[in-house]
C-alpha cells in the first residue's frame, strides 16, 4: 500500500515535472524567438562581420542567361538630363545664377525658352516642369517648418548630417577625376604588371578584397553601353563622348542602410550612411585596383556617376528591379545601395539571376500604396518602356517633391519604399525561411501565402500619412530606435 | 541570446533540451494515466503538434522582437487559433 | 389563449417597426443637416440659399458667382464600404468639382486619385453622360477605388433627378451562381429527402460556402448591409446582383416558407462554424439562460441598428466577425473577439449564431411577422 502510494506520487511528480517543462518550453520558445528578432547579429552588413558565411543567398541554381527586364526595340544611352538631380543642377544654374547676376530662365519664360537638351526633355515629359516648380516651392516651406520639427529630429539630423560629411565639397573622397578617362583612369597605376592567372582569380580576389573593405554583396559585370550616361563626363564636362575601351568590367558592390533607422524612414532614416560607406570601399578599391596594374575608376552616390548602377547591378547578379524602380537582392531586399569600379582587369562576369522578384512585384504593390507621392505605378506588370527596355519607372519629378515636403531639415530624400518593401528583410531565420522556400516554390503558391501575411499582418501607415501635417502626421514605417529619438536622452 | 556571455547561451539550450526530455517523459505518463493507447504514428502527430506550437511561438515573438509587435500579435492570434483547432481535433484523435 | 400572444405579438412587430421608422426618419434629417453643413463649408454661406429639392439633390442660388446650379450627394462602393460624395453641377450640367464627405477607404485614397489626376479628369465632363455609363477610365490598380467615387456620382445624379437605371449588362458571375446553387441546395435539404441524402447535401453545401462565399468573395448579410437598405442607399442592382440575391433570397424564402435557409446552410460563417463544431464535437447548448439571453441578442441588434439608422450612417451597424474571420479585415477589436469565438466554437456548436448573431435577430423578427399573420388569419377564420 505504501509502495503504490510512492508510485503514484512518482507519477505525479513526472506529470508535474512534463508540464511544467512543456511551460518553460514555450516560454524558452518566446524568449529564443525575440532575441532572434532583436538580434544584431541579424543586421545584413551592419551585424558581426561584411563578409560573414550565413548572411548570404546562394545564387547558383538561379542563375540565367538573360536577366529579368524585357528589351524591346531600340535603346539607347542615357542622355544625362534624364537623371534627376544632373537635369535639377541644369536647371538651378540657370535660375540662380551668381549674385548680382540675372537669372538666365524664368518660368514665366516657358519650355519653348530653355536651352537643349533641357527643352526636349520637359517637351517629352509634361507635368515634369510644373512638378520641378513645386519642388521649388515645397523646398521653401520645408525650410521654414524646420524650426517646427528640429528638436524632435534632432538626433536623425546630426546623423545623417555626421554620415554626409565625408562626401560634400573639396575633402570629399575618392576624390573626382580629372582630365579624360583615358588619363584619370590611368592615374597612378603601377606600370610592373604580373600576368593575372585567369579571370576567375580576378574575380575570387577583388570579391574579397571588396568584402574587407566592407561590401555586403559584390558583382561582377561586363559594362554594357545602354548603361552609361551621354553628355556629361565627369573630369571633362559636358561632351558627347564613346564609352572609353578601358571600362570593360564593373566590380558593383552592395551596402545596406542601418536597418532600425532605415524603417524609420522618411524623417528618421538617411542615405548618407550607405553612400559614405560605399565612397570608402570604391575609393580604396579603385586605389587596389592601380597598384596591381589596371586603370580603375570610382562611380559613387550620390550623383558622381558615369553608369546607371541598377541595371549593372543587375547583369552582375545582385538582384531584381523592383515597382520601385530600385534592385531588390535577396540578401537585403530593397535596403540596397549601390557603387562601381569600372576597369580594364580581366575579370569573370557574373550572371545574372531570376529569383521571382520580378513576378512578385506584378501582385504586390504594396510601395505604390505607402507612396506619398504617388510616383509608383499601380498597373499590373510594367507597362512603360525607356530607352528600350521594357521595366518598373517611377515618376522622378513627383518623388522629389516629397523629397522637399518630408519634416526633414532640407531634401535628403523619402525611401519609404525601401522600408516597406517585403523583401527589406534582416538576416534571421523568419526570413531566411521565405527568402529560400519562395524562389524554389514553381507554384507561387508560397509568394501568395507570404503577401497575404505582409498585407493583413504588418502595419502600413499609408501614403500621406508619412507627410508633415496638415496632409498627414509625420508617421514613419515602424518606430524609431531609441538613439534617435531626442527625447529619450534630452529634455525637451 | 545572451549578448553578454559566452557561458548562458549553451547552458539555456541545454537546459531547453533538458525540458524536452521531461515535457515528453510528462506526456507519455499523463497519456497512461489517462489510458489514453498510443503508437507510431500517433506519436508522430504529437510531436509535429507541439513543433509546430513551438515554431508559431518562436515566430510570433521574434516578430515582437522585430519591433514589428502588430505583425506578431496578428502571427499569434492566426497561427495560435489554427493550432488551437488542430490541437483539439488531435485530442479527439487520440481519445476516440 | 391565442388572443394575449396574438396581441402581444402584434405590439411587438409595430413597435420595432415604428421605432425603425422613427429611426430613419431622424436619419434623414440628420443626413439633410449634415448635407447643409457640407454645402455651407464649401460655398459662402451668408450669400447663397441652398433649397433640398430631395435626399440627394440640392438646389443654389443666390449672388454668388458660383452658387449657382446643382450639388448632389451620392454613394459608391469602395474597398471598406461606401463612400459618399457631394459634387457640384453648373447650369448646364457640366461638373464642377467633386469632395468626398464621407468615406472608411484608407487616408492616402483621395490624394492617390488626385496625383493620378483621376478627380481632374471628371471635373468639366457633362452630367448627363452618367445617366447610362461611368464614362471615365479608371485608375488602373485602383480600380475599386476609382469605380466607387463614379458610381457615386452616378448614383447621385440618378437619384437627385430620379431617372431609373435601365442601362446595362448584368454583372453575372461565380458568385451570383454560387449564392443561387446555395439556396437551392438549401431548399432542397427541406424537402423529404433520406438523412442520408440530406446530410451529404448539408455539408457539401456548406463547405462550398465557406470557401466561395468565405474566403473568395467574402459574402456576407451583415446588419450593416440592412441597415443600409432600410436607410434607402440601394447599391447598383446590375453592379452588385450578389447583395440583391442575398438579402431576397432569403427573405423571399423565409417569408414564404418559415424556413431560415440562410443561416441554415447558406452563411458562410455559420457553415463554419458547423465544421468546427464537427472537429471539436461541440453540442449544442442550451442553458437554462438562454431564452432570456435570446431577447439580449435581439435586443442588442435592434438597438445597433436604430442607432445606425438615426445616425444615418449604415456601417456603424458593423459588429460581425465575419470579415475578421475569413480575411482578417475590420478593426483589431472585431479581430479580438473572432479568436475566442472560433476555439468556443469548437465545444459549443454554433455559438455566434446562438448567442451574438444580430442576422438572427432579423429572422426573428421576419419569422414573427409570419407567424403572426398565419395566427390572425387562422383566427379571423374560425
Amino acid at each position: 500500500m505504501k509502495k503504490k502510494d510512492k508510485g503514484i506520487d512518482r507519477r505525479n511528480f513526472i506529470k508535474l515535472a512534463g508540464m511544467a517543462s512543456g511551460g518553460l518550453l514555450l516560454g524558452g520558445a518566446a524568449g529564443a524567438g525575440f532575441s532572434a528578432g532583436s538580434s544584431k547579429d541579424s543586421y545584413t552588413g551592419w551585424g558581426r562581420t561584411a563578409y560573414g558565411k550565413d548572411q548570404f543567398f546562394n545564387r547558383k541554381s538561379f542563375e540565367v542567361d538573360h536577366p529579368t527586364y524585357e528589351q524591346i526595340g531600340i535603346t539607347r544611352r542615357i542622355e544625362y538630363v534624364e537623371d534627376l538631380f544632373k537635369r535639377n543642377g541644369e536647371m538651378r544654374r540657370l535660375m540662380f545664377a551668381g549674385a548680382g547676376q540675372a537669372p538666365q530662365w524664368r518660368f514665366e519664360q516657358g519650355i519653348e525658352s530653355l536651352p537643349e537638351p533641357l527643352k526636349s526633355y520637359y517637351e517629352a515629359h509634361p507635368g515634369a516642369l510644373e512638378e520641378f516648380e513645386k519642388s521649388l516651392l515645397m523646398a521653401r516651406k520645408q525650410r521654414e517648418d524646420w524650426p517646427k520639427y528640429r528638436n524632435k529630429y534632432l538626433l536623425a539630423d546630426a546623423y545623417s548630417n555626421a554620415h554626409a560629411s565625408p562626401i560634400m565639397g573639396q575633402g570629399a573622397f575618392p576624390p573626382a577625376p580629372q582630365g579624360p578617362p583615358e588619363e584619370s583612369d590611368f592615374r597612378g597605376v603601377k606600370t610592373a604588371v604580373l600576368k593575372l592567372k585567369s579571370p576567375e582569380h580576378g574575380s575570387k580576389l577583388i570579391k574579397m578584397i571588396t568584402h574587407t573593405f566592407g561590401a555586403s554583396l559584390v558583382g561582377i559585370a561586363a559594362v554594357k553601353s545602354d548603361w552609361v550616361y551621354q553628355g556629361f563626363l565627369r573630369g571633362v564636362g559636358k561632351t558627347d563622348f564613346e564609352v572609353p575601351v578601358h571600362w570593360k568590367n564593373a566590380i558593383v558592390f552592395a551596402v545596406p542602410h542601418e536597418w532600425d533607422s532605415m524603417y524609420a524612414n522618411p524623417t528618421y532614416g538617411n542615405s548618407y550612411d550607405a553612400y559614405s560607406r560605399l565612397r570608402f570601399i570604391a575609393g580604396k578599391l579603385e586605389v587596389f585596383v592601380k597598384e596591381i596594374g589596371y586603370a580603375a575608376r570610382s562611380h559613387v552616390p550620390p550623383t558622381s556617376y558615369e553608369i546607371a548602377m541598377p541595371p549593372l547591378a543587375i547583369d552582375a547578379g545582385l538582384g531584381e528591379q523592383g515597382r520601385h524602380g530600385v534592385i531588390i537582392t535577396p540578401e537585403l531586399g530593397a535596403n540596397t545601395r549601390l557603387a562601381a569600379i569600372t576597369t580594364n582587369m580581366p575579370l569573370e562576369p557574373d550572371k545574372p539571376i531570376d529569383v521571382g522578384i520580378k513576378k512578385f512585384c506584378d501582385k504586390c504593390k504594396i510601395c505604390a500604396e505607402e507612396c506619398p507621392s504617388g510616383a509608383i505605378s499601380f498597373s499590373d506588370k510594367p507597362e512603360t518602356v525607356i530607352r528600350g527596355y521594357k521595366r518598373w519607372s517611377i515618376d522622378q519629378d513627383k518623388c522629389y517633391t516629397v523629397w522637399n515636403s518630408v519634416a526633414t531639415s532640407h531634401s535628403r530624400g523619402c525611401r519609404v519604399c525601401i522600408a516597406v518593401c517585403p523583401y527589406s528583410r534582416k538576416n534571421n531565420w523568419l526570413h531566411n525561411i521565405a527568402r529560400e522556400v519562395d524562389p524554389r516554390d514553381p507554384t507561387g503558391l508560397v509568394a501568395s501565402g507570404l503577401l497575404a501575411m505582409q498585407k493583413k499582418f504588418f502595419k502600413y501607415p499609408g501614403g500621406q500619412e508619412y507627410l508633415p501635417p496638415p496632409d498627414g502626421s509625420n508617421q514613419t514605417y515602424l518606430d524609431a530606435p531609441d538613439w534617435l529619438k531626442t527625447e529619450e536622452w534630452f529634455d525637451l | 541570446m545572451f549578448p553578454y556571455s559566452t557561458f548562458l547561451g549553451p547552458v539555456f539550450w541545454m537546459a531547453m533540451g533538458a525540458f524536452v526530455v521531461i515535457f515528453f517523459m510528462g506526456l507519455a505518463a499523463l497519456l497512461k494515466d489517462r489510458q489514453i493507447p498510443m503508437n507510431w504514428w500517433k506519436w508522430l502527430l504529437v510531436v509535429t503538434w507541439c513543433i509546430m506550437l513551438y515554431i508559431v511561438v518562436v515566430g510570433g515573438f521574434t516578430l515582437f522582437g522585430e519591433n514589428e509587435t502588430r505583425a506578431g500579435l496578428y502571427f499569434l492570434g492566426v497561427f495560435g487559433t489554427f493550432m488551437a483547432v488542430v490541437g483539439v481535433a488531435l485530442y479527439r484523435l487520440l481519445t476516440k | 389563449m391565442h388572443k394575449p400572444s396574438n396581441f402581444r405579438n402584434w405590439s411587438i412587430l409595430i413597435v420595432v417597426a415604428l421605432m425603425i421608422m422613427a429611426a430613419i426618419i431622424h436619419g434623414a434629417k440628420v443626413s439633410e443637416g449634415t448635407q447643409r453643413h457640407y454645402l455651407e463649408e464649401t460655398f459662402n454661406a451668408s450669400n447663397c440659399n441652398f433649397k433640398p429639392i430631395n435626399a440627394n439633390k440640392w438646389e443654389l442660388s443666390g449672388l454668388e458667382p458660383n452658387c449657382t446650379g446643382h450639388v448632389y450627394f451620392g454613394e459608391g462602393y469602395g474597398y471598406n464600404g461606401p463612400v459618399r460624395v457631394m459634387f457640384h453641377t453648373d447650369t448646364v450640367g457640366f461638373i464642377q468639382f467633386i469632395v468626398p464627405v464621407d468615406h472608411n477607404e484608407t487616408p492616402s485614397y483621395f490624394k492617390k486619385l488626385e496625383q493620378h489626376g483621376f478627380l481632374n479628369h471628371m471635373i468639366s465632363t457633362q452630367i448627363a453622360l452618367y445617366k447610362d455609363e461611368e464614362p471615365v477610365d479608371m485608375v488602373s490598380g485602383a480600380t475599386i477605388s476609382s469605380r466607387a467615387i463614379q458610381q457615386a456620382i452616378r448614383d447621385g445624379y440618378l437619384k437627385g433627378e430620379q431617372l431609373s437605371t435601365q442601362s446595362k449588362q448584368i454583372q453575372f458571375g461565380m458568385l451570383e451562381l454560387c449564392i443561387l446553387v446555395l439556396f437551392l441546395m438549401g431548399m432542397l435539404i427541406h424537402t423529404k429527402y433520406g438523412h442520408s441524402q440530406r446530410r451529404l447535401l448539408r455539408w457539401s453545401s456548406m463547405v462550398l460556402s465557406v470557401i466561395v462565399l468565405g474566403f473568395v468573395f467574402n459574402a456576407h448579410l451583415h446588419l450593416s448591409r440592412i441597415a443600409a437598405f432600410l436607410a434607402g442607399y440601394f447599391p447598383d442592382f446590375f453592379l452588385y446582383p450578389a447583395v440583391y440575391l442575398l438579402i431576397g433570397g432569403s427573405l423571399v424564402i423565409a417569408l414564404l416558407s418559415g424556413k431560415n435557409v440562410y443561416c441554415h446552410s447558406v452563411c458562410p460563417f455559420g457553415s463554419a462554424q458547423e465544421i468546427l463544431a464537427k472537429i471539436g464535437g461541440g453540442k449544442p447548448r442550451r442553458p437554462p439562460w438562454h431564452r432570456t439571453w435570446k431577447w439580449v441578442q435581439y435586443g442588442g441588434a435592434l438597438i445597433v441598428l436604430l442607432y445606425a439608422l438615426s445616425n444615418s450612417n449604415p456601417g456603424l451597424a458593423h459588429y460581425e466577425v465575419f470579415g475578421a474571420f475569413f480575411s482578417l479585415t475590420g478593426n483589431p477589436l472585431l479581430l479580438g473577439i473572432t479568436i475566442p469565438v472560433v476555439v468556443i466554437s469548437l465545444f459549443v456548436k454554433r455559438f455566434w449564431c446562438r448567442f451574438i448573431c444580430p442576422i438572427d435577430g432579423v429572422f426573428a423578427y421576419i419569422r414573427l411577422f409570419r407567424n403572426t399573420i398565419i395566427q390572425t388569419f387562422a383566427q379571423l377564420l374560425k
